[in-house]
């Protein structure tokens, strides 16, 4: 337990912690309006923020923030707008995004050794900026969230009623989707844009397969993040195996675990 | 009592797509006691009907005025059920939460419930029977429950018109008559309009039938004697089949 005291670990864990809060508020929210597929095109989309980022020499996880914000309001209105063409719509966002990302990069001198790490995580590189800003869009989200729960829920259960009861369900709707793109943006640091949806969406459905209200459902993600994010790491250190996969893979053998457990239990 | 009309149709239509109309020349008139029954085949554009009665689509052609005004701006005095199939049983929300989405509309961000809400939402729980499974999550519920759950959201909200769109699929038959029951009561203080494709049950109930496929024929099942509504009954099931239910109406 050595590894303890040294402080790029204690930032790992923490900022594990802190991702496991987002994830844990706003993942339930995907998991109940079935948006994860949306979802993983805003984390991909954000990839073209890092490229720029890239470009123009400042804070990738910046760049990812504007790009994903911007690609979450821009699917949010073709998934509305174009209903007919919005699966390949979404498709095709998820895939531009990560075009330009990959021309900013090409475009700028010299190797990009650490693009890596946002593709796929590192979290052993956390540095205080990174800490910071997941701080800052913690509370941007765990405050939004507190105040616009019931109108998420509206939306999420019956957005047809919530329309003809003159609530603005389109404005709500992006707004949640620029929530589950902040959200996006803190998890990048830890598992990458490539495999960011599984961390979203895991902890809540895990949840969701032994809670029946969201008012319970969010405290059992946060836990649950923690759980994949801490194991994770720990296993990346013991087996020299890189960070995100390992939260990956764990998080991904729990949640098999439960639908297993609920698929036995709906069988007696 | 005067019985003014709430709802005025004149002449109108809408398509989907262009050259394709799925309603076509409507006119129609309903009272503020009235208890209407739609039928129609699958296709006819019931759902359509309703759909721009409570605003959520225009009108290509024609007017329609709901309380004297456009459809958005009444929201307020119109309840809705919508149809079984739309809502999705594994969201976790209370049976509770779901009654009180029907007065969230009137609260601004900042206002939580309050006691005066949580009095109206057990009223509207009691009235259909339900309060006592407030806390169950709604896939926990059978077909009938549910069905009064989105009865009770919608009445939360006093209306003053109430819809509903084809309320009697997937319930069980004792459901069905309790329904029924149900739906008599709100009508003493709310004009009632159900769209239904289920007529067997239908014209027991109503005091106006609207057939619809594409055109409207409407009329009051008061003014027929016995005679008359079976032979509606029975020319109107052997006609819906051959999608033709104007020419009954004609002979009415």
């Amino acid at each position: 337990m050595e590894i303890l005291t040294y402080n790029f670990f204690q930032n790992a864990l923490l900022i594990g912690i802190l991702a496991s809060i987002a994830c844990g508020i706003i993942g339930p929210f995907v998991v109940a309006k079935r948006i994860s597929f949306l979802s993983g095109s805003i984390a991909h989309s954000s990839f073209g923020g890092i490229g720029l980022a890239y470009f123009l020499g400042f804070n990738p996880l910046i760049g990812a923030a504007i790009f994903s914000v911007m690609s979450a309001l821009g699917i949010g209105v073709v998934s509305k707008k174009f209903k007919k063409n919005e699966d390949a719509a979404i498709g095709a966002m998820w895939s531009l995004g990560m075009a330009i990302g990959l021309v900013f990069i090409y475009l700028t001198p010299g190797y990009s050794a650490d693009l890596f790490s946002y593709l796929f995580g590192n979290i052993l590189m956390t540095s205080f900026t990174d800490l910071f800003l997941a701080v800052t869009l913690n509370i941007i989200i765990i405050t939004s969230v507190f105040i616009f729960y019931r109108w998420f829920s509206a939306i999420i259960f019956d957005e047809e009623f919530a329309e003809v009861t003159n609530i603005a369900t389109f404005p709500i709707y992006l707004f949640l989707l620029c929530l589950v793109a902040l959200t996006i943006v803190i998890l990048i640091r830890i598992v990458g844009v490539i495999l960011v949806i599984a961390l979203l969406t895991l902890p809540a459905a895990s949840a969701q397969t032994f809670n029946k209200s969201f008012k319970k459902i969010i405290p059992w993600s946060i836990f649950f993040g923690c759980l994949f994010t801490t194991t994770g790491i720990f296993l990346s250190y013991y087996l020299n195996m890189p960070s995100g996969p390992m939260i990956i893979f764990v998080a991904c053998l729990v949640y098999a675990g439960f639908l297993i457990c609920d698929r036995l239990r709906l069988l007696q | 009592m005067i019985n003014k009309p709430i709802i005025t149709i004149k002449n109108l239509s809408f398509a989907y797509q262009k050259e394709n109309k799925i309603l076509k020349n409507i006119n129609l008139e309903v009272f503020e006691n009235d208890f209407l029954g739609i039928i129609g085949p699958n296709g006819g554009g019931k759902t359509t009907l309703l759909k721009i009665v409570l605003g959520l689509l225009k009108p290509d052609k024609g007017s329609i005025l709901v309380f004297n005004k456009k459809p958005k701006k009444v929201r307020d005095f119109v309840g809705y059920v919508p149809q079984f199939l739309k809502i999705d049983l594994d969201c976790p929300v209370s049976v509770l939460d779901i009654v009180l989405m029907g007065i969230l509309s009137k609260k601004s961000i900042f206002q939580k419930y309050n006691k005066e809400d949580l009095k109206l939402a057990k009223q509207a729980l009691k009235f259909v029977d339900l309060w006592k499974l407030k806390d169950k999550q709604i896939g926990e519920l059978s077909g009938g429950q549910r069905q009064r759950v989105y009865i009770a959201r919608a009445l939360i909200r006093d209306p003053k018109l109430l819809i509903l769109d084809e309320p009697t699929a997937s319930i069980d038959e004792k459901s069905e008559k309790e329904f029924w029951e149900l739906l008599k009561d709100i009508n003493k203080n709310s004009a009632v309009i159900i769209v239904s494709h289920d007529i067997g049950v239908i014209f027991k109930h109503v005091n106006k039938v609207a057939c619809l496929n594409k055109r409207l024929y409407c009329h009051s099942t008061n003014e027929m004697t016995n005679e008359m509504l079976d032979k509606t009954y029975k020319c109107d099931i052997e006609l819906l089949g051959h999608g033709l239910p104007h020419r009954v109406l004609k002979k009415h």
